[in-house]
């Protein structure tokens, strides 16, 4: 219980079996399960890619054990289990792709072995070897003219030419004496396999296998003769291949191609339908239903429909490491299984994240369906050659809470709202009638308003009203501040001059009050000079004289010598004296 | 045998226990059942069990009905429907699926904790079975594995068994018999007791007894409670389908 707990899936999976060094390095694509004894139990096929130059195998697990293990001559670029004809008892055939060729295992045995079709040859270049091999040009010649064709023509060198033109000065005799009697050839290769069922939708029902080339071509195979039912073109080469369909009926191949792109094609067409242009690579691709969704290396999950249209897209945690389709019909639950390279694997249905599952190690492949006699059983192996298996509980349910922002809950409550009065539907009519004449009136009042406002602040600056002042030759600021009780207040005047570098001079400070309410040590002060930036606190003493509890203003303003009017001019509220009225 | 054993079994009348038949599917419970059964009663060919049926087999002391359940994921939230009535539980385990030994235990796990089953003192039989096939767990690391040492409030027992051989089941089902017994007792003597009474009644009137045999009595016992099978029996069918 705690165990399944702390991996983070919310106790949804059974730990079946983690061997972390079951040796097996391979891509969703390289795994499938399949009944390969027809005894009803699965058994999970795996082309092992080894080292990547060496060991490369043919593995089959039962259960927790390793069956079978068969080497592989080259590295496997996808394998799939299908089967190939009617014969009783119903047994999968395997097939591994790799290099120009398929591989079809039967039994755990070799059976047959498929070799795609040589590419076209440039005639120039098959011409130019024919003259080396009559003798009449010599090595230097041979590589001058194959240089010519290289830049001009249309269809590509074949491989024994390009290593020729890669070769040495002293080398090439040697090279060529080695190759000129064999014909040229020119082979592609696989770079991903599907299947394609035939004529019927079910389970065990024929398939033709369908293969992906370098050449940025699709085949269709018949699964007896191994002849090509048909051969369709894309504009690049295609990397992950997504088939659905009946070939007899209807198909469509979704491909991903190593030009960023997403082709559909389908029956009718030997030419892709739709195309989708991602934003960035495709990591996986997996159906979901009609629709597709899609891994991109900026680390986003993004779905399409079968037409190419987008439906939505989600950003993840970690770059993609693979993907696969979590599909269990018994339930009629869809959803895609997405390898973090944080070791994760998230669930998707649609957008939202269902549940994810960690991992010890980075995931490098993930295969889910029926393995054993068990239907929800999901197989990841690992970057350190893991082998883990985990087991969908009958019980567990994925619930679909909705991780995109959408409105609060609350706001579906409906409030209380009073009904309306009289006089709301009254204005609203009266609104809906002279709705113009008001928006005028409005208008004016507004236009009036502003005016106002600034004839009030024009005048501000001319009699300067405004405690900074206007003049740009002297750039005063002044606040005051009145402290005491009373009947003596102590009057505080900050001055700074707020210019850059230039000192103020000759500046004085006189005020204008009711002398008959107040009294004033001196009412008329001169100023020190102004250092640009620092305050001058102006400090002074005022009596109330009045016995009445009434206050007044006092005017303050800052004149400079010389000039009639002021710089400054600050109205205090004198506070009501309260030691007066306290008596 | 016990007195009340002889009672019954003088009477030909013998105690009616309810088992149910668990495990994943696979795992052989038909098969054990079927080797349970007379063997005349036997079949030959064993298929996967759709839904589950009920077969009968007898003890010298035990009439058993078994609830023979079907263990495909789809079948197994039938199982609960079945805890009440059950009186034993015999709990079959392929040993040599190791893979699903975590569904097995899950499996066990939820039907331990189930109400109808969490509190009573219902006797269960593991049957590690299949212990003839290469790559078989033995009985102990099968109840290793489903930590069968945890269960402490129920009377439990597991053997190695080979379902097609029969080996094993012979000391399961004797093992079986023991806390049955016991557990039905108290239940036995009031139905000796009862029927002892009746018996007494009925010797006294020789022409009721000529047409009054035992078998109405058993007949009469178990009445009510076979309509009630039979009636969720048609139900759990029609919801199946
Ligand atoms: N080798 C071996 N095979 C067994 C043994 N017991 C059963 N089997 C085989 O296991 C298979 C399944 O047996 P079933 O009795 O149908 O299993 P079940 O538990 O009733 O399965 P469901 O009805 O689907 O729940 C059959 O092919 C049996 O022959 C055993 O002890 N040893
Ligand atoms: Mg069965």
């Amino acid at each position: 219980m705690s165990s399944a707990e702390s991996s983070g899936d919310g106790g949804k999976w059974l730990d079946a079996h983690y061997d972390p060094v079951a040796g097996i390095y391979s891509f969703s694509s390289c795994l499938d399960l399949a009944d390969l004894s027809g005894d009803g139990e699965n058994r999970l096929v795996v082309g092992d890619l080894g080292s990547g130059s060496s060991g490369m195998k043919l593995k089959v697990y039962r259960g927790t054990a390793l069956m079978s293990e068969s080497t592989l001559l080259d590295l496997p670029a996808g394998l799939v289990a299908f089967f190939m004809d009617l014969h009783e008892p119903r047994i999968p055939a395997v097939a591994v792709a790799s290099g120009p060729c398929i591989y079809v295992y039967k039994n755990l045995r070799p059976y047959f072995k498929f070799t795609l079709p040589g590419l076209e040859i440039n005639t120039l270049e098959q011409d130019v070897w024919q003259q080396v091999r009559d003798g009449q040009i010599d090595p230097l010649t041979l590589k001058e003219m194959l240089e010519s064709i290289r830049k001009k023509a249309d269809v590509p060198l074949s491989v024994r030419s390009l290593n020729f033109l890669s070769l040495e000065l002293h080398e090439m005799d040697e090279f060529v004496e080695l190759h000129k009697h064999q014909p040229i050839k020119r082979q592609t290769v696989i770079t991903c396999i599907g299947t394609l069922k035939k004529n019927m939708a079910d389970e065990d029902g024929v398939s033709c296998l369908v293969i992906g080339t370098e050449s940025g071509e699709v085949f269709i195979l018949d699964p007896e003769a191994f002849i090509i039912l048909s051969k369709m073109s894309l504009p690049a080469v295609p990397t992950i291949m997504d088939v659905t369909g009946q070939f007899d009926v209807e198909f469509r191949i979704t491909a991903v191609c190593r030009n960023g792109n997403i082709y559909i094609l389908r029956r009718e067409s030997d030419k892709p339908k739709y195309c989708i242009e991602l934003s960035s690579h495709a990591v996986g691709l997996v159906r979901v239903g009609k629709n597709v969704v899609v891994g991109c290396t900026d680390e986003t999950l993004q779905g399409f429909t079968q037409k190419g249209k987008k439906l939505w897209k989600t950003v993840l945690a970690a770059p993609i490491t693979t993907m696969a389709s979590m599909d269990l019909p018994t339930r009629g639950f869809q959803a895609v299984l997405v390898g973090l390279s944080n070791c994760e694997v998230q669930l998707y249905r649609d957008k939202n994240l269902l549940s994810t599952i960690k991992t010890p190690d980075v995931v490098t492949s993930i295969c889910f369906g029926r393995y054993g006699r068990e239907d929800g059983t999901l197989i990841v192996t690992t970057k350190g050659g893991g082998l883990m298996v985990k087991i969908l509980k009958r019980t567990a349910t994925f619930d679909d809470r909705d991780s995109a922002p959408g409105p609060p809950l609350a706001q579906s409550v409906r409030l209380n709202v009073p009904k309306k009065t009289k006089l709301y539907v009254d204005q609203t009519l009266r609104e809906r009638e002279s709705g113009l004449a008001m928006h005028r009136a409005f208008q004016m009042d507004l236009s009036r308003l502003r005016l106002a406002a600034a004839k009030a602040y024009v005048k501000a600056l001319e009699s300067s009203l405004t405690p900074m002042s206007a003049s740009l030759a002297e750039p005063l600021k002044m606040n005051a501040v009145v402290q005491g009780l009373g009947p003596s207040f102590k009057l505080t005047l900050n001055v700074q001059n707020t210019a850059a570098c230039r000192p103020i001079m000759n500046l004085a400070i006189s005020f204008l009050y009711d002398e008959s309410l107040y009294r004033m040590r001196n009412p008329y002060m001169r100023i020190p000079l102004l250092v640009p930036g620092l305050i001058y606190p102006v400090e002074t003493f005022v009596e109330c004289t009045s016995d009445k509890g009434i206050s007044d203003i006092i005017k303050v303003f800052v004149l400079h010598e010389g000039r009639s009017s002021p710089l400054l001019t600050a109205h205090i509220n004198m506070p009501v004296s309260e030691g007066l009225t306290l008596n | 045998m016990g007195l009340f054993d002889k009672l019954a079994a003088w009477l030909g009348l013998k105690k009616e226990v309810n088992v149910l038949c668990l495990g994943l599917d696979n795992s052989g419970k038909t098969t054990i059942i079927n080797r349970l059964k007379p063997s005349n009663a036997q079949v030959q060919d064993i298929v996967p069990t759709i839904g589950f049926s009920i077969e009968k087999f007898k003890t010298s002391s035990l009439s058993f009905t078994v609830f023979d359940m079907s263990g495909q994921g789809r079948y197994r939230n039938l199982w609960e429907h079945y805890y009440k009535e059950g009186q034993a539980i015999i709990f079959v385990i392929d040993s040599a699926d190791k893979l699903r030994m975590v569904v097995a235990k899950e499996e066990l796990d939820t039907l331990l904790n189930h109400p109808d089953i969490k509190h009573r003192r219902i006797p269960i039989l593991f049957f590690a079975n299949k212990m003839d096939m290469r790559d078989a767990l033995t009985s102990v690391k099968v109840s290793q594995l489903l930590c069968l040492e945890n269960i402490k409030d129920k009377p439990w027992h597991i053997c190695a068994t080979n379902a097609l051989t029969g080996d094993g089941l012979q000391e399961g089902v004797d093992w079986l018999q023991g806390p049955l017994r016991i557990h039905f007792n108290l239940l036995l003597s009031y139905i000796s007791s009862a029927l002892a009474n009746l018996l007494l009644f009925v010797s006294l009137i020789p022409n009721i007894f000529m047409y009054s045999t035992v078998s109405p009595f058993s007949s009469l016992h178990r009445g009510p409670f076979h309509c009630r099978v039979k009636r969720k029996q048609q139900q759990l069918l029609r919801y199946c389908s």
